[in-house]
């Protein structure tokens, strides 16, 4: 290694980002070169479609050395290889969960196996499900059109996608699969612009996924059936000077990025060391200012306000105090708002939304007004524990589903305790283009913490000037953060205050 | 639908093993294709009078006359007596015809001198010739909608624009690769095959610039070009036997039928080729390999293997006469298989092929 790169390095993990995390970018297409890749299919019935040799053509024209086995291999195949790809041609049943704990990357778009992946759960038609012309013919024309859902992804960004519609598969009413995966994932690309509906969806290594275990590699859902890969949209000749042209037919550019970024390495996560990550934060935080906006001699929540801003002093960051009736000029030149969830909504008044400063909010029911989630109060965003508020009891554990990601501070996926006592703990849904960290316990749609990255489309089409951030730190709850929940908070203040890698 | 092993052998064993290799390698892609015989006949057969190469074949706009163009000269026939009904002397062999219906002008690029001879179709007679600097011309186009005549030469690899109403030069692009069979979109676009691009290049006919290529993705060695009168879809034949069906408006192959007999042709679009109450549409092809096969327009967006027709000799020519209902072809044929007891060692056959009983093409 040579000076320059120690030193670049250095830099980068001074200022919070480790090297590992530059690592996530997907690999060039040379470096796959070559790469063992494990090609699962089956047979179709006579005279039904079947594209499983052009797909493994096409497989070896990216580069990779396929070998191809049918769904009765041994899980023991997929040792040493790069990749696993499995064709719907592949029997589900005879593949049952062989692979689910294979810590090989994979990419599937064989339906009936999302469930046996823990992909999906297990309910046809409200976990997963096919639309095909002679079951459904009307909605085989519908699919022939994705929507963009997320754009911030290393996929995402390598196609180019836009939160606009695209041609998934070429103009003949045409059979897909569809998935309803779980928090733990992100939605690339769903049908009608249902997430839920998802055609296109991946989980980071660590992940969870929907059944609650954790990814051991990357997984990737496409939405192919056994014959129609050949109808993958893609442009040629003039039509390819055409910008708009270009962006509607996608689905093989997707399919490819899809493919790169499951052989290419994960995500590194750095391990839970709350210790490390103070250092860390504190090495970012010296010079920065953070605009801590609350209801100035507030009651209730007082203490933790100021417990709060003496904190993030602690670990160097200039913090100015704003009452939340201030104007929202006061953000200007800041390099972080922080709204304390002793703020009332209502005299917030709109205040900080299209901010470009970075901004995390501990008042969760001021989520639609951010476009952190949609408008509806209770559907979209809501809270636990608040007394003639919400049906639910209060609580003190959050479901960590993104373990990848540096928001959830290295802590291992599942349930982490994140105060000492039951409060109330605020949540929101927000749309796919979010990093979701975490959920409220058995609530899996009831997304606790989790962050938007700049330019991401936010709820409403509302585009992310800077990243935005959930945390479900009800006042006075500062104070009574366990070990857990104050990585919880450092680590999302770390991210949304960091640079602008997702 | 029948499934690829249900090959029904109506005539000639080797024809119906032919095209269920055809059709069992061409499943995969379009399950529509199967091993069927094109539901055509040979109407009218007759020897062509001259021995040299027939260059080309065309129509007047009431289907009514054929015009061949056969070593130097122009020959008419009723299309439906099949009788000569005129020639014209052409100052040199032709190696390309073509027919502006509208106009009734016809156009031969003949190659020694390179030339392009305009002549009136009714009567016979040259108009004009036009000295062509641009190299030997191979191939010739007539674009009504531009009024335009394309004229390629292989030795330049140059496609040159003529203006047809003043006989006048107005573009040309050069090209890298064989070229083979071209076609326009009504709309500005130049298609040309390129035999050794794997792709059809597209031109602007007006800047007569390259807008791009179009990959001929599962048909290797592009040589058979046709649109279709809307001018969205155009129909390849390739040398590995494959012909594909791509919608220009994207730039995509959408439907492919991988495997054929191998061997460069020439390829032929029309909608409802053999009247309202057959095939929709139908694209046939047809060259050095003795055969002809047909694709069937199901709807815009689908198409089926239409079928094959074993020939006895190499296709030089062919045209679709859609007013009369007949699809020309001229056939090289060796003496050994004519039917003709005084014909020459090698000669050259006119085939006019009409529907069969039964199914409609």
């Amino acid at each position: 290694m040579n000076r320059l790169l120690l030193s670049f390095l250095g830099c980068v993990a001074a200022f919070g980002f480790s090297p590992a995390s530059l690592q996530a970018a997907p690999l060039p297409w040379s470096a796959l070169k070559g790469k063992p890749l494990l090609f699962v299919t089956g047979q179709t019935d006579p005279g039904e479609p079947n594209d499983d040799t052009l797909v493994r053509q096409h497989l070896e024209q990216l580069g990779f050395k396929v070998t191809t086995a049918d769904a009765t291999v041994s899980p023991s195949a997929a040792s040493g290889m790069s990749l696993i790809v499995i064709s719907s041609t592949a029997d589900a049943h005879d593949l049952e969960t062989k692979f689910a704990q294979t810590p090989v990357p994979l990419f599937t778009w064989n339906t009936f196996d999302y469930p046996n992946l823990g992909m999906t759960g297990r309910q046809l038609h409200q976990d997963f499900g096919i639309v095909d012309p002679i079951q459904h013919y009307a909605e085989s024309f519908s699919i022939l059109y994705g929507y963009g859902a997320n754009t911030t992804s290393a996929i995402s960004q390598a196609v180019g996608l836009k939160p606009q519609l695209f041609g998934t598969l070429y103009l003949e009413p045409g059979t897909i699969g569809w998935a309803n995966p779980g928090p733990g994932a992100t939605v690339i690309a769903d049908f009608e612009g249902k997430p839920q509906r998802a055609a296109v969806f991946t989980y980071e290594r660590k992940a969870s996924l929907a059944d609650g275990a954790i990814a051991p590699a990357r997984r990737v859902g496409f939405f192919l059936a056994d014959g129609n890969f050949h109808l993958l949209t893609e442009v040629h000749g003039p039509a390819a000077n055409d910008p708009q042209a270009l962006q509607w037919a996608v689905g093989r550019k997707l399919f490819d990025e899809a493919i790169r970024w499951a052989a290419s390495p994960p995500q590194v996560v750095q391990p839970y060391d709350p210790t490390a990550l103070d250092t860390r934060l504190k090495n970012i935080a010296h010079g920065k200012k953070v605009l801590f906006v609350e209801r100035v001699n507030a009651g209730e929540g007082r203490e933790a306000d100021e417990h709060t801003v003496a904190h993030l002093r602690s670990l160097g960051f200039e913090v100015t105090i704003a009452d939340q009736t201030d104007p929202q000029t006061r953000a200007d030149g800041e390099d972080l708002v922080l709204i304390s969830s002793s703020c009332s909504k209502y005299k917030l008044a709109n205040r900080y939304v299209d901010t470009t400063v970075p901004l995390i909010t501990l008042e969760g029911l001021y989520a639609d007004a951010l476009h952190l989630a949609g408008r509806d109060r209770y559907a979209d965003y809501g809270e636990h524990g608040e007394e003639k508020e919400s049906d639910d009891p209060p609580d003190n554990y959050l479901d960590i589903v993104g373990a990848w990601n540096p928001m959830a501070a290295g802590l291992p996926a599942g349930l982490v305790k994140f105060t000492e006592h039951p409060g109330v703990l605020k949540w929101a849904r927000p749309t796919p283009d979010a990093i979701v960290i975490a959920t409220l316990p058995n609530s899996p749609n009831e997304r606790a913490i989790f962050g938007y990255p700049e330019h991401a489309v936010m709820a409403d089409g509302f585009i992310a000037p800077a990243r935005r951030a959930l945390l479900p730190l009800d006042n006075p709850s500062f104070d009574d953060l366990t070990a857990q929940g104050h990585a919880l908070f450092d680590a999302v203040v770390l991210w949304t205050v960091s640079g602008k890698s997702p | 639908m029948k499934g690829p092993t249900d090959c029904v052998c109506s005539e000639a064993i080797s024809r119906c093993v032919g095209a269920c290799a055809l059709v069992l390698s061409g499943w995969m892609l379009s399950g529509s294709l199967r091993a069927t015989e094109l539901p055509l006949h040979v109407s009218h057969r007759m020897v062509v009078p001259s021995t040299t190469r027939v260059s080309g074949i065309g129509f007047d706009a009431a289907g009514a006359q054929a015009y061949l163009a056969t070593g130097a000269a122009v020959t008419a026939f009723d299309a439906t007596s099949f009788r000569q009904t005129d020639s014209l002397q052409l100052p040199a062999a032709a190696v390309a015809m073509a027919i502006d219906q509208e106009g009734s002008k016809g156009y031969a690029a003949i190659a020694a001198p390179a030339e392009l001879v305009v002549f009136k179709l009714h009567p016979l007679h040259i108009e004009s010739t036009i000295p062509l600097h641009d190299g030997v011309p191979a191939a010739l186009l007539y674009a009504s909608s531009e009024h335009a005549l394309y004229v390629l030469s292989d030795a330049s690899s140059t496609i040159t624009r003529w203006d047809a109403a003043s006989g006048k030069r107005s573009g040309q692009v050069r090209l890298s690769g064989a070229l083979g069979q071209m076609a326009t979109n009504a709309r500005g676009t130049l298609y040309v095959a390129n035999t050794t691009a794997n792709a059809v290049d597209a031109v602007d006919e007006h800047s007569m610039k390259r807008l791009g290529a179009i990959p001929t993705k599962h048909c290797v060695g592009p040589t058979g070009l046709a649109m279709d009168p809307i001018g969205r879809r155009l129909f390849v034949s390739c040398q590995d036997g494959a012909r594909t069906v791509i919608d220009t408006d994207m730039g995509f192959t959408f439907e492919s039928f991988p495997t054929g007999t191998p061997g460069s042709s020439q390829m032929v679009f029309a909608m409802h080729p053999f009247g309202a109450g057959g095939w929709k549409g139908a694209a046939f092809n047809a060259g050095g390999n003795g055969e002809l096969a047909g694709l069937r327009m199901n709807a815009f967006v689908n198409y089926s293997a239409g079928g094959t027709y074993a020939l006895d000799g190499k296709v030089q020519a062919i045209a679709l006469n859609v007013p009369a209902g007949q699809l020309w072809l001229a056939l090289a044929r060796p003496q050994s298989t004519t039917t003709e007891a005084n014909a020459p060692a090698q000669h050259v056959e006119l085939l006019v092929l009409t529907p069969s009983k039964g199914p409609t093409p």
